[in-house]
């Protein structure tokens, strides 16, 4: 082999290591022979090792070991329910007309809404999968209940409960679960239900009364329901949402 | 041997996964989440991963999917390893070394392409093999060798732009007594 071939190679020696590999003893050893190559070589794992001292004493957070300890905590799924995958891959067919909205995210969210609306977005785009599938929204409470997820055993709205689910999901938000519920909305589109621990949030939705909103084409509603904050999220007008939350507003 | 629990396999990778985040992230909150959801997708899923050797590369390309999946609207991967680095082979690495600190290296690799960035860092932070970083990045080998020899490339003349080194920068081509090589 060339100098060249044999820099080239020696550029993916680990700083480290590689002594040992086969793929690189040629490279070595020519390296050994060659002055000039060896000296190179040699600046080389100078800076290979400055560079890598540098980068391995980037401080990490305090407390994140604690945060990923407490994330870790939450469900640990069981595919029980996965015959009934052919609903949710019919609905991936369906939406994913409408999947430019993945691409309008483009910063880490900063709110639990958009982790939620970013978590349904990777379902629907089949980049990511439920963790449980049912059409039965009781299956999949009881899900999150074995996976101590939030929203267990809230209460839904009757409109909601009555809607055939597709699956649920718990994702983490600084470190706190959020468990999602995808159901096939009244009209067609897909209606999402997102619930975590409001005590979490230093702004959590009111009690009882739906906030409603508009963010990126998607329409939300957002309230707290006993220790928990809800949001119902859907590309649907928001008159579904009113429909399906109806009487709730009522109590 | 039993399989490590939870708390075992997050003492033993946070950190470097916190680091590889943070690298790709280019903020502290970001690199924190991307961490701290590899490891709840480890919780949720990770127990199906039979071999605990494979634990740290298995933590490592979920952490790079979920960056991609998160930050990168478009791919911009060339996927040929036919990136010619050779004529771009610097020669001061000596004399930058002695130059930089933590605080430079993090700022000149940050400014490098993520193309470049993801293999660099896994390549120093710890020590993948070019073959194990081409198992995370779910690309071929031989792009990885050029991408590394093309990311320090890239690294060098950044950490000299940020050194405010006053001397020309050497044109990259290896020196002429090493053109002909042993053969």
């Amino acid at each position: 082999m060339t100098n060249k071939e044999a820099a080239f190679l020696l550029g993916a020696c680990p700083p480290n290591g590689g002594a040992s590999d086969p793929e690189f003893a040629e490279a070595l050893a020519q390296a050994e022979r060659d002055p000039a190559l060896k000296a190179w070589f040699e600046d080389q794992r100078r800076f290979d090792s400055a560079v890598a001292s540098h980068m391995q004493a980037v401080p990490v957070p305090a407390d994140l070991r604690s945060r990923i300890l407490a994330g870790g905590r939450v469900s640990r799924p069981v595919p029980w329910l996965l015959p009934r995958r052919l609903w949710a891959i019919a609905a991936m067919v369906i939406l994913f007309a409408g999947i430019g909205l993945l691409y309008s995210m483009r910063n880490r969210p900063d709110k639990w809404e958009d982790r939620s609306i970013a978590a349904v977005s990777e379902i629907l785009s089949g980049r990511e999968k439920f963790d449980a599938e049912s059409p039965h929204v009781a299956d999949l409470q009881q899900w999150l209940h074995k996976a101590g997820s939030p929203g267990a055993g809230a209460a839904l709205p009757d409109r909601l409960r009555s809607l055939a689910s597709l699956g649920c999901k718990t994702v983490a938000w600084k470190g706190h679960p959020i468990s999602i519920i995808c159901f096939h909305g009244p009209g067609g589109e897909l209606v999402h239900l997102a619930m975590m621990d409001r005590a979490a949030l230093d702004s959590p939705p009111p009690l009882g009364h739906p906030e409603y909103e508009t963010r990126d084409g998607w329409r939300m509603a957002c309230w707290s329901q006993g220790d928990l904050a809800m949001m119902l999220v859907t590309r649907a007008p928001e008159s579904q949402l009113r429909a399906i939350l109806g009487v709730m507003l009522l109590l | 041997m039993a399989a490590p629990d939870f708390e075992q396999i997050v003492d033993a990778h946070y950190a470097a996964l916190y680091r590889f985040a943070f690298s790709l992230a280019r903020g502290e909150s970001a690199a924190a989440d991307l961490t701290q959801q590899t490891f709840y997708l480890w919780a949720s899923r990770g127990h199906q991963l039979r071999e605990a050797a494979k634990v740290k590369s298995w933590l490592f390309t979920t952490l790079y999917r979920e960056f991609l999946s998160h930050h990168r609207r478009e791919s911009r991967f060339p996927q040929s390893g036919n990136e010619d680095q050779m004529a771009e082979l610097p020669a001061e690495g000596g004399s930058i070394a002695d130059a930089i600190d933590g605080a430079t290296v993090v700022a000149a690799l940050q400014k490098i392409d993520e193309v470049y960035r993801a293999p660099l860092s896994l390549f120093y932070l710890e020590q993948f093999s070019y073959r194990e970083i081409a198992s995370v990045l779910d690309v071929p080998a031989g792009t990885v060798m050029s991408r590394l020899s093309r990311g320090k490339a890239l690294l060098r003349k950044m950490l000299l732009q940020e050194c405010d080194v006053s001397r020309k920068i050497v044109r990259m081509e290896l020196p002429p007594a090493m053109e002909g090589g042993a053969q």
